[in-house]
């Protein structure tokens, strides 16, 4: 059995990558392309994990991670940045802001699903071994 | 008698012989009374003799005597009378009452006959008996005179200072020991302070000069006191040679006026009572201008206020200072303009109390030397801001499509939508390692343009190298065992601390040996660690030694340029071609070292980084990027 994920991410072979490495592992996803629509989705919804792009439009990965952290369901759910900021202190500055991780892009497909299970409870873990 | 003897002895009568009507109007005056008044017969002709002769304060005298010589026909008696030029002359007078016809009175008829060189001696006689011991006991030299401006004693420190024994002098007009230029008007303060008597100093705020017998003049200082004796008043003067202090005077003058800065002095009240050169042309005032002005004068009027009250702070407290740290002072010119100014104060202790002496600066040029530099800053500031936003934009936008391209030729490899041929997989297997080299030579080009702007951020801290050595060699294992290469550590036991940065070691450490294991075929690839003491600093020499190909002597030159290609060893498509070996170079000069090798074509190849043991902190901007501090880079 897998995990509810919802991913926020504006650019649109990203939000396929992720869905798609996601999916084959046995997740359902939830999608949004940009920061307001999802944190309305991530309140509606209430996933068991956000994965989330801090560069976007409107409203960034950072205000989304910060507005979300002020529900009280929502101080325990993992929230992952996803980002092609990968400067020396991106990191930093996200966990500060909230997220309890920093991936940069490019991904590396073969570890991404293993680094997101690592936040999720083991039961909701994929039970598949990757080739 | 004939009227050429009555002539006679009017016109040669020694003493002066005047004819007055009773109210005192003159119908005659003898060539004797032209000598002993100054004046001549036709001037005097229907005047007063109040107005003429009759000095201030002595009209009752003129007026009592005339009133006797009517009523007992003669009055004699002894007085000074004025002469044109001001001056006493002393006199005896005679004056008789001549009636005509019967009683009517018509005129008087009086002598008056000069004797003042008879009182002089007199006088001499006096004060000699009176105030000979006691003047003598002066430090001063002392010279008195009597009403009529004669000297009568001298005492013996004058006669020095004049360098005249007492006997030329006693008798002569005080005149006598003063410039010939200043007898006129002398004569004119003379009779001026007979008039009223005070002690006080000789002309306040004037040079007054002295001459000796031998014409040189001197400066003095002289003060003057009235004596009231049964003879009259005499005036005694304090005479004090200060050539000394001129001296001192002047070379004060000359030390202030060699002062580069505007120099104003101010007493209390703030009234300037000295400035400068400079001053005149800083403030475009002429020194009378200013002198005893208000130093207001000099202040914009929006300060003044405060300004008094900083002055008395200033008095209260003296020391000195610059005046008003931390605000900006403005100075204020004739023409009404101002300009920004530096100011020191220092008190100035002297005979007249306390000054402040205050040395200002015009700072107009260095004000707007500091903004331009200001200006400057902010500029390259920005310009940095911004050449780091596009740094981190230009990251962010490359890495963004590269995302998808390294993530899906992942998800085919990985055979996630479907099984591939082995073709399909060794082509996709290209795709993969073109989009890695693509990925390196993006962060490596990032790294550059970073420490080209002088933007690279370095974090010195001890490293421990041996820890750091290790992990590497685990994180390569894979790699080198893969084409059967040995990898190994040579390192002297325990842990090896070197201060430097841990992220641009690691790097440059990374780049080499993952270089060694691409271009070696067979054999092995050794990682060596040696403490290397050169002088007075330890150095760390990281040694990476391969069994590979080696570097042609033709490619060795161009080996660090970027993107040089290598034409003798054939590498495959894109490896090589990159920018790890410029990027190491550079970061090894920043971190304070250096990155060379040695390689024999066929043999193999040695690179070494060296590095400082200790970063030495007061060299960090030089040691932290020495390619940019380099003239013109």
């Amino acid at each position: 059995m897998g995990a509810r994920i919802l991913i926020i991410e504006d650019d649109p072979a990203s939000r396929e990558l992720v869905k798609y490495l996601l999916e084959s592992a046995g997740h359902d996803t939830l999608l949004a392309n940009e920061g307001a629509t999802g944190v309305q989705m991530a309140i509606d919804e209430t996933p068991d994990l956000l994965i989330c792009d801090l560069q976007m439009p409107v409203m960034n990965g950072y205000q989304v991670v910060q507005t979300l952290r002020e529900y009280p369901l929502w101080r325990k759910v993992p929230v992952i940045a996803v980002t092609a900021f990968s400067m020396p202190g991106d990191r930093d500055k996200a966990l500060a802001a909230g997220f309890d991780e920093h991936i940069s892009k490019p991904i590396a497909p073969r570890h991404f699903v293993a680094q997101i299970e690592a936040f999720l409870p083991a039961a909701l873990r994929s039970q598949r071994e990757r080739p | 008698m004939t009227p050429e003897f009555s002539a006679a002895l009017w016109n040669h009568n020694p003493d002066a012989l005047l004819a007055i009507t009773p109210d005192g109007t003159v119908l005659h005056w003898n060539p004797a009374a032209e000598t002993v008044f100054g004046y001549d017969a036709q001037e005097v002709q229907g005047r007063s003799i109040f107005d003429l002769i009759v000095p201030a304060g002595l009209e009752e005298e003129e007026r009592t005597a005339l009133a006797d010589a009517e009523c007992d026909g003669l009055a004699v008696f002894e007085s000074v009378r004025r002469r044109k030029d001001g001056t006493l002359v002393h006199v005896n007078i005679s004056t008789r009452a001549v009636r005509l016809h019967g009683d009517k009175l018509d005129f008087f008829l009086t002598t008056k006959k000069d004797v003042t060189h008879l009182k002089v001696l007199r006088d001499a006689k006096l004060v000699e008996a009176r105030f000979r011991d006691l003047l003598e006991s002066t430090p001063d030299a002392i010279v008195m005179v009597n009403v009529t401006g004669r000297i009568i004693m001298v005492n013996s420190q004058a006669e020095a200072l004049f360098g005249h024994p007492r006997g030329e002098l006693i008798g002569r007009p005080v005149e006598y020991l003063l410039p010939s230029r200043f007898h006129h008007a002398h004569l004119r303060h003379r009779a001026a302070f007979l008039e009223q008597p005070r002690t006080r100093t000789m002309g306040a705020g004037l040079e007054l000069y002295g001459l000796r017998r031998n014409g040189f003049e001197f400066p003095v200082e002289i003060s003057l006191s009235p004596l009231k004796t049964e003879e009259g008043t005499m005036v005694m003067s304090a005479i004090r040679d200060i050539t000394d202090r001129k001296k001192a005077d002047k070379k004060f003058r000359d030390l202030l006026e060699s002062a580069p800065d505007a120099m104003v002095i101010v007493n209390r009240e703030g009234t300037v009572v000295l400035v400068n050169q400079q001053a005149t042309r800083l403030f475009g005032w002429a020194r009378e201008e200013m002198l005893g002005q208000s130093v207001d004068l000099l202040v914009p009027e929006r300060f003044r206020g405060q300004h008094a009250g900083h002055r008395g702070g200033f008095f209260a407290q003296p020391r000195a200072r610059s005046m008003g740290a931390g605000l900006e002072l403005h100075g204020l010119r004739k023409d009404g303009s101002e300009f920004p100014v530096e100011i020191s104060l220092s008190p100035m202790d002297t005979e007249e109390g306390l000054f402040v002496s205050s040395a200002i600066r015009d700072v107009t040029e260095r004000k707007r030397f500091e903004q331009t530099l200001r200006d400057k800053n902010l500029e390259l500031e920005n310009a940095a801001l911004v050449k780091d936003r596009f740094f981190a934009g230009m990251s962010h936008e490359l890495r963004t499509p590269l995302n998808a391209v390294i993530g899906f030729t992942g998800t085919l490899l990985m055979e996630l939508p479907g099984a591939l041929n082995a073709e399909q997989t060794r082509q996709l297997g290209l795709v993969q390692s073109s989009a890695d080299h693509l990925l390196s030579l993006i962060n490596d080009l990032l790294d550059l343009a970073k420490i080209d702007a002088n933007r690279k951020e370095l974090v010195w801290e001890p490293v421990d190298c041996r820890a750091l050595l290790e992990e590497m060699v685990a994180t390569l294992q894979p790699q080198a065992t893969r084409k059967s290469l040995t990898l190994c550590l040579q390192m002297p036991d325990g842990p090896q601390l070197v201060h430097t940065d841990r992220r641009a070691l690691r790097q440059i450490l990374i780049n080499l040996t993952g270089n060694a294991i691409k271009f070696t075929h067979s054999g092995t690839v050794a990682l060596q660690l040696q403490c290397i003491a050169t002088g007075a600093r330890s150095q760390l020499r990281f040694s990476v030694i391969d069994t590979g190909p080696g570097i042609a002597v033709q490619d060795q030159q161009r080996l660090f340029q970027a993107f040089s290609r290598l034409n003798a060893v054939d590498r495959g498509a894109y490896e090589g071609a990159g920018l790890g070996l410029h990027l190491s170079r550079k970061l090894a000069h920043a971190l304070g070292g250096s990155l060379d090798f040695q390689s024999v074509a066929g043999q193999g190849s040695t690179f070494s980084l060296l590095l400082p043991l200790r970063h030495d902190v007061d060299a960090d901007s030089d040691a932290t990027t020495p390619d940019n501090n380099l003239p013109g880079h």
